[in-house]
């Protein structure tokens, strides 16, 4: 209890930044792109056919001119940010300690590493989840203002439970990275380049129409359009991150047990 | 008969290819004060950091308590207070909260071994951990590896930083804390530290325990390091007696080691000429070249 409680309290601030920023940023964007819906979408629809941005995107333009096609659509963009975050907060959360040289302190009480381990990934889990509620509160508002009430349930919770979905994925991601290269200078950087180098890997596997490309980025693996046209996820890409998330906890808990606490230099 | 505490048995630790130690093997007794010695990068962290877990031996095996020191890490780790020799804490944090983490870790009340340690160590618990000096975080470890009244402590160099005054009041502390029962594993590059708090000694070099020593036997066979300042004129040769080596004569400077009885060595040097003289403690490295020739 001790080291979940004191990670947590360590991020308190961090979390509460990124929920308010994330919340707010949807409640607001969500009514001004609702207002810029068309009355008659048919035409923009035509001439927006076929566009190479849409399709890189993963978006149909029918659906992109629904206000569940915007929630995604926004959500998409905001999940790049919140991407980062959940990779950053990782691979922090392991390698703080190794960077700080705070190892030895924590290491040589009486926790054992499963303990400190478990107790980490617990407190990383609330954080994000902590984000994500809010997240998922700011996004029922925000449709609640546009609707007053009459939007699909279903589609819009299966819709907003791919930010959890992949904001742990992407945790798990910063852990597994975190236990390999303890000693990361600085992680903000490393987290960047991940989170980009995944999103644009999802949108080229858009653009060339390549499932096995896409099997690489998780931005693409709860499509919005399948979500809305099918009511349910793609079950053989939910399959996969099941997979993907078992083994980069498992990978990561066996690393982070048989690893050696380098000496301070 | 008293038992061990600490055991020790052919430990070794190659990190790939490079060696860290190489067939350790000793013990410690119960409520001995037990100084482990030895020149930088000779293995003493690396055997300290083995016994605490946080690295794990490539072969041998090591026990506290009776329990392996790396599957029972945890339980061990209850009763020992672990002083590493650069102390590195949250740097953003307070003293006090610190010490508050410590203690909610160790599940027990030690708030006033806290405020008892504190104001003996003169260490301002309200300040931030990034603000202190390294000699008062070193005061923030010595009381973060005391304040759950361990019945093993394991110090790694660790006067380090500390200047003389407080390194009295931490031996004296030690001393007090040695009085009450506990164990203490001492490492040190100094030699004279560990000869005036230990009952015994480990040497160790490249790796290897190259002896274990009575502290006793040890101080019989203390060297002294002799520098003497002569007049231009004389030569004093290897003053022809016992206990000599090393002799070194430069000009107006001369130098040896001696081991023996130094009345001796006195009546002796009486004999010459001298412009001054310097008897001093050789450094650990030249103890290592003429101790075991």
């Amino acid at each position: 209890m001790g080291v979940f409680r004191f990670e947590l309290k360590q991020y308190k601030t961090s979390i509460i930044i990124w929920a308010l920023s994330l919340s707010l940023a949807i409640i607001f964007l969500l009514p001004i792109f609702s207002g810029m819906l068309p009355e008659d979408k048919s035409s923009v629809m035509h001439s927006l056919q076929d566009n190479p941005v849409m399709e890189a995107m993963g978006i149909s333009a029918e659906n992109f001119f629904s206000l569940p096609g915007i929630y995604a659509f926004l959500s998409s963009f905001l999940m790049l940010a919140a991407s980062i975050h959940a990779i950053n907060l990782g691979l922090s959360i392991i390698t703080k300690e190794h960077m700080q040289n705070t190892a030895d302190f924590l290491m040589t009480k009486p926790y054992s590493r499963t303990q400190i381990f478990l107790s980490k990934m617990a407190a990383a889990l609330c954080a994000i989840f902590m984000i994500a509620i809010a997240y998922c509160i700011g996004g029922f508002v925000a449709m609640f203002i546009v609707t007053g009430g009459g939007f699909d349930n279903t589609i819009f919770t299966l819709l907003s439970l791919v930010f959890p979905l992949l904001q742990v994925l992407f945790l798990l991601i910063g852990v597994l990275i975190g236990v390999i290269i303890s000693r990361v200078g600085s992680t903000l950087p490393l987290a960047l380049g991940a989170a980009f180098g995944l999103y644009v890997t999802g949108l080229f596997s858009s653009v060339i129409h390549s499932d096995i490309v896409r099997r690489f980025s998780p931005f693409r693996y709860f499509n919005s359009d399948y979500i809305m046209e099918n009511t349910q996820y793609d079950s053989s890409y939910l399959m996969l991150y099941i997979v993907l998330l078992v083994i980069s906890i498992a990978a990561s808990y066996m690393i982070y047990m048989k690893k050696d606490v380098k000496m301070v230099l | 008969m008293s038992t061990n505490v600490i055991e020790i048995n052919q430990l070794s630790k190659y990190y790939g290819k490079q060696r860290g130690i190489e067939d350790v093997t000793f013990s410690v007794k119960q409520g001995e004060i037990f100084g482990f010695i030895g020149p930088n990068g000779a293995g003493k962290s690396t055997t300290i950091r083995t016994l605490l877990a946080l690295i794990y031996p490539t072969s041998g095996t090591a026990t506290i308590f009776g329990k392996d020191c790396i599957k029972e890490a945890p339980v061990i780790a209850q009763d020992i207070g672990y002083l590493p020799s650069e102390t590195f804490f949250y740097e953003n944090m307070k003293v006090r909260d610190l010490l508050k983490y410590a203690e909610t870790l160790y599940k027990k009340d030690c708030s006033k071994r806290i405020d008892e340690l504190t104001s003996r160590l003169n260490l301002d618990v309200t300040r931030k951990i990034r603000d202190l000096s390294f000699g008062n975080k070193k005061k923030v470890g010595i009381v973060a590896g005391l304040l759950h009244s361990p019945k093993l402590l394991i110090l790694d160099e660790p006067t380090s930083g500390l200047d003389p005054l407080m390194q009295q009041t931490f031996f004296d502390i030690l001393r007090e804390e040695n009085q009450k029962g506990a164990t203490i594993l001492f490492s040190s590059h100094i030699l004279s530290e560990v000869q005036k708090m230990c009952d015994r000694i480990a040497i160790l070099k490249d790796g290897k325990v190259i002896s274990l020593e009575n502290i006793e036997v040890m101080r019989s066979n203390a060297y002294k390091k002799i520098i003497l300042r002569i007049p231009e004129t004389t030569e004093i040769h290897t003053l022809d007696m016992d206990g000599v080596s090393s002799f070194e004569q430069n000009g107006t400077q001369a130098s040896f080691l001696f081991k023996g009885d130094v009345n001796l060595l006195l009546d002796r040097l009486r004999q010459h000429q001298l412009l001054d003289i310097l008897i001093e403690e050789p450094p650990l490295e030249e103890i290592f070249m003429h101790y075991y020739k």
